[in-house]
C-alpha cells in the first residue's frame, strides 16, 4: 500500500523552477508577515487584558483591531499553503492509481483552486469597493472598514498566481511521467 | 426538483469531487455555488453574497482561537517542550512494567493540553519518545501502537480545534465544549494505559521496565513540566472562568508557550520562523475548508434540506439511540477516508438539527448539545488511526523505520477497542461529560 500524502505540515518536497521558487519565496514571505500580524495581535491582546485586570486601561478598539487584522493575515497564508500541497483531499480511492494520473488529478485540483482565488479576489475587491462607497467605518477607533477587506486582495491574487503555476507544474510533471 | 433532492443531489456530486482528489475546500464551494445558482436561479445574489464571504469568515473574532492555538502548538513543537514531558512523566512511571510506553500516553496528553493538533502531537512525541521505546526493548507494535494511538489525545484534551469548529458551527460556547472535554480526555489517557497493562501483562517481553528515578530526578522533572501545566490550567479556567474571553486565552497561551520556548527549549528566529509559517501552512489548510464549508451551507440552508430531514428522522418513530449509534457509525465510515475536520465541517449542519430534535434522556437542548459535540470529537478522532487511512499511524511508522506497517496497525487494534468502549460510556453517561460543566456553572 502506498503512502498517502500527508496532509501537512509533512508535505512532501517538489521541485520547482525559478518561477516556481520565485513564488514560493513570495508566499512565504507574505506568509511571515502574516505570522508575524498574529504575533503583534497577540501582545495587544495581552496588553488588554493585563491592563483591564490591573489598571483598568483596554486598547482601545481592541476587539475590532484584531478582526480587521486577522483577516488580512490569514487571507496572506492561502497561497503559501497551497504552494506546499497543503490542501485536504480524500486520497483514499485514488492513492493506487499511477503516479502520471495523480499528477493530472492535482493539476486540474490546482486549476480549481487558483479560479477560486481569482474569483474570491475578484468579488473581495468588489465588496471593499461597496464598503468603501458606503463609507462603512468600525465602531470605535472609526478606521475605514474598507482597507481590511482590499489588504485580503493579494492574498487571494496570489493565490490564484499559485493555483495556475502549480496546474501547468503538475501538468507538465504528469506529462514528463517522473514519480 | 425539491429543495431536499437538491440538498442530496449536491451531496452526491460532493461525494464523486472528493473521490477524484479535489481539494475538500473548493469542492464543497463548488457545489454550494452550484445549488445556491440552481436553487436562486440568478447570478447576481450569488456574485453579491461572495462579496463578503471571505472578510465576513476571516474577521470572525471567535475563529481567530484558530491560529493562535496552531501558534501556541507551533511554539510548543519548536520549543523542545515534548522532551521535557516525556522525561518528567517517565521518571514517575518508567519503572514499571510497560511503564515507558505508559509515559509516552501521559506526554501525549501533557502536549495534548498546549496542543491542539493529533498530528503534531504524534509527531513530535514519536520523534522523542520511539527511540526511548526500541532503547529498552520494546516491542514494535507496541511502541508505534501506543505512540499512534497516544497522538489523538492532541485533539481530545482541550485546546482542540475540531471543537472549536464544532462550537462555531452551533454557536455553542468553546469553554463550556473545553471543560466538558476534560474528563473524556483524561478517560482516554487511563484507558490507553490500562491498554499497555495489559499488553505486557499477556505478553511481558513487549513492555520491560525502565530504570527507576531517584526522588530528586522526580522533583527537579515536575519542575520542569510545571510551566506546561500552568499554561493548560490559565487557558482552560480563564475561558471557562468568564475573566478571558476564548481568544484572549489563546493569545495568552501563545505568549506563554512562545516564552517558554525561548527560554526552556532555547528556540531562536530561524524555530520562531518556522513556527510562523508552520502556523500559516495549517491555519491557510483549515481555513480553506472553512470557506468552501460556508458556501456548501449557505446553499444547504437554501434547500432547507438539514430541517427536513430532521423533521423526517424526529418524525419516523426511529428510537434515539438508534439513530445515534447510526451517525456515530457513519462517522467511523467517513473516518476511513476523510480528515476529522473536513467530517466536522461536512456533517454537523445536518447531524446537528436531527440530534437535537430528539429527545436523549430528556437532557436540556443546551447539555445535549455539548454531549453530542464531545461524542462527535471522539469518534472522528478514531478515524486518525485506524485502517485505511489512520494518519497518526503513518506518520508513526515512518519515525519507526524498521517496524512494518502491518504490525503499527496490529499495534493499534487494542487501542481502537479501548477507543469504542469509551465512546460507549459517553454514549449512555452523558454525565461524564457534563460532570465539569455542571460542577462549575457561574
Amino acid at each position: 500500500m502506498q503512502e498517502p500524502q500527508a496532509p501537512t505540515p509533512y508535505a512532501l518536497k517538489d521541485t520547482f523552477g525559478p518561477l516556481g521558487n520565485f513564488l514560493l519565496t513570495a508566499a512565504r514571505l507574505m506568509a511571515v508577515v502574516g505570522g508575524l500580524i498574529f504575533v503583534g495581535l497577540v501582545l495587544m491582546s495581552i496588553v488588554s487584558i493585563v491592563g483591564r485586570k490591573t489598571v483598568g486601561f483596554v486598547v482601545p478598539g481592541d476587539v475590532e483591531v484584531l478582526q480587521m487584522l486577522a483577516a488580512c493575515a490569514a487571507a496572506s497564508f492561502f497561497p503559501y499553503c497551497h504552494l506546499l500541497h497543503g490542501d485536504v483531499k480524500v486520497d483514499f480511492f485514488t492513492h493506487n492509481l499511477s503516479q502520471r494520473t495523480l499528477w493530472f488529478m492535482d493539476a486540474i485540483g490546482s486549476l480549481l483552486v487558483g479560479s477560486f482565488g481569482a474569483l474570491i479576489a475578484w468579488r473581495s475587491w468588489a465588496g471593499a469597493m461597496t464598503v468603501k462607497d458606503a463609507g462603512e467605518t468600525s465602531m470605535i477607533l472609526a478606521w475605514p472598514v474598507w482597507i481590511p477587506q482590499a489588504l485580503m486582495v493579494p492574498g487571494f491574487l496570489l493565490l490564484a498566481v499559485a493555483g495556475l503555476y502549480m496546474f501547468l507544474h503538475q501538468l507538465r510533471m504528469a506529462m514528463k511521467g517522473q514519480p | 426538483m425539491s429543495g431536499t433532492t437538491i440538498g442530496f443531489l449536491m451531496f452526491g456530486i460532493l461525494m464523486a469531487l472528493l473521490v477524484l482528489r479535489i481539494p475538500i475546500g473548493i469542492a464543497m464551494f463548488m457545489v454550494g455555488a452550484g445549488g445556491y445558482l440552481y436553487l436562486v436561479g440568478d447570478t447576481l445574489p450569488l456574485l453579491n453574497s461572495l462579496k463578503n464571504l471571505a472578510y465576513a469568515r476571516l474577521s470572525n473574532y471567535d475563529l481567530v482561537v484558530i491560529p493562535l492555538f496552531l501558534m501556541m502548538g507551533q511554539f510548543a513543537t519548536h520549543g523542545g517542550l515534548s522532551k521535557a514531558l516525556f522525561r518528567s512523566v517517565s521518571a514517575f512511571l518508567g519503572h514499571r512494567k510497560g511503564g515507558v510506553a505508559m509515559a509516552a500516553i501521559g506526554a501525549c496528553a501533557g502536549f495534548g493540553a498546549i496542543c491542539g493538533s493529533s498530528l503534531a502531537t504524534a509527531a513530535t512525541m514519536g520523534q522523542v519518545a520511539l527511540p526511548e521505546l526500541r532503547r529498552y526493548g520494546y516491542s514494535g507494535s507496541l511502541a508505534t501502537g501506543a505512540l499512534a494511538a497516544g497522538g489523538t489525545l492532541g485533539i481530545m484534551i482541550p485546546p482542540s480545534v475540531p471543537l472549536v469548529i464544532y462550537a462555531i458551527l452551533t454557536q455553542e460556547s468553546i469553554g463550556k465544549l473545553f471543560m466538558a472535554a476534560v474528563l473524556p480526555g483524561i478517560i482516554a489517557m487511563l484507558g490507553y494505559m490500562a491498554v499497555v497493562r495489559i499488553i505486557v501483562t499477556l505478553n511481558p517481553a513487549a513492555g520491560p521496565a525502565g530504570p527507576e528515578a531517584s526522588l530528586a530526578e522526580k522533583i527537579k522533572s515536575l519542575v520542569t513540566v510545571l510551566p506546561v501545566l500552568l499554561v493548560f490550567v490559565v487557558v482552560i479556567v480563564g475561558i471557562y472562568g468568564g475573566w478571558a474571553n476564548p481568544t484572549e486565552a489563546a493569545a495568552i497561551g501563545a505568549a506563554a508557550c512562545g516564552i517558554l520556548a525561548v527560554v526552556t527549549g532555547g528556540m531562536r528566529a530561524e524555530g520562531l520562523l518556522e513556527s510562523l509559517v508552520g502556523t500559516a501552512q495549517a491555519t491557510a489548510m483549515i481555513f480553506l475548508v472553512l470557506l468552501g464549508a460556508d458556501m456548501l451551507n449557505t446553499a444547504l440552508a437554501l434547500s432547507q434540506m438539514p430541517g427536513e430531514l430532521a423533521a423526517w428522522v424526529k418524525h419516523s418513530g426511529l428510537s434515539p439511540l438508534l439513530v445515534m449509534v447510526m451517525i456515530l457509525l457513519i462517522y467511523v465510515l467517513l473516518g476511513c477516508v476523510m480528515d476529522s475536520l473536513a467530517m466536522i465541517l461536512l456533517t454537523i449542519p445536518i447531524f446537528y438539527p436531527m440530534v437535537m430534535g430528539l429527545d436523549y434522556w430528556g437532557m436540556s437542548q443546551v447539555d445535549k448539545s455539548i454531549w453530542f459535540g464531545i461524542l462527535a470529537l471522539m469518534v472522528v478522532e478514531i478515524g486518525l488511526v485506524h485502517p485505511p487511512v489512520g494518519m497518526n499511524v503513518y506518520i508513526i511508522n515512518r519515525l519507526a523505520k524498521d517496524v512494518p506497517l502491518v504490525e503499527t496497525f496490529k499495534g493499534v487494534i487494542p487501542f481502537l477497542i479501548s477507543d469504542f468502549l469509551r465512546i460507549g460510556l459517553l454514549l449512555f453517561f452523558p454525565i461524564i461529560s457534563l460532570y465539569l460543566v455542571h460542577t462549575f456553572q457561574q
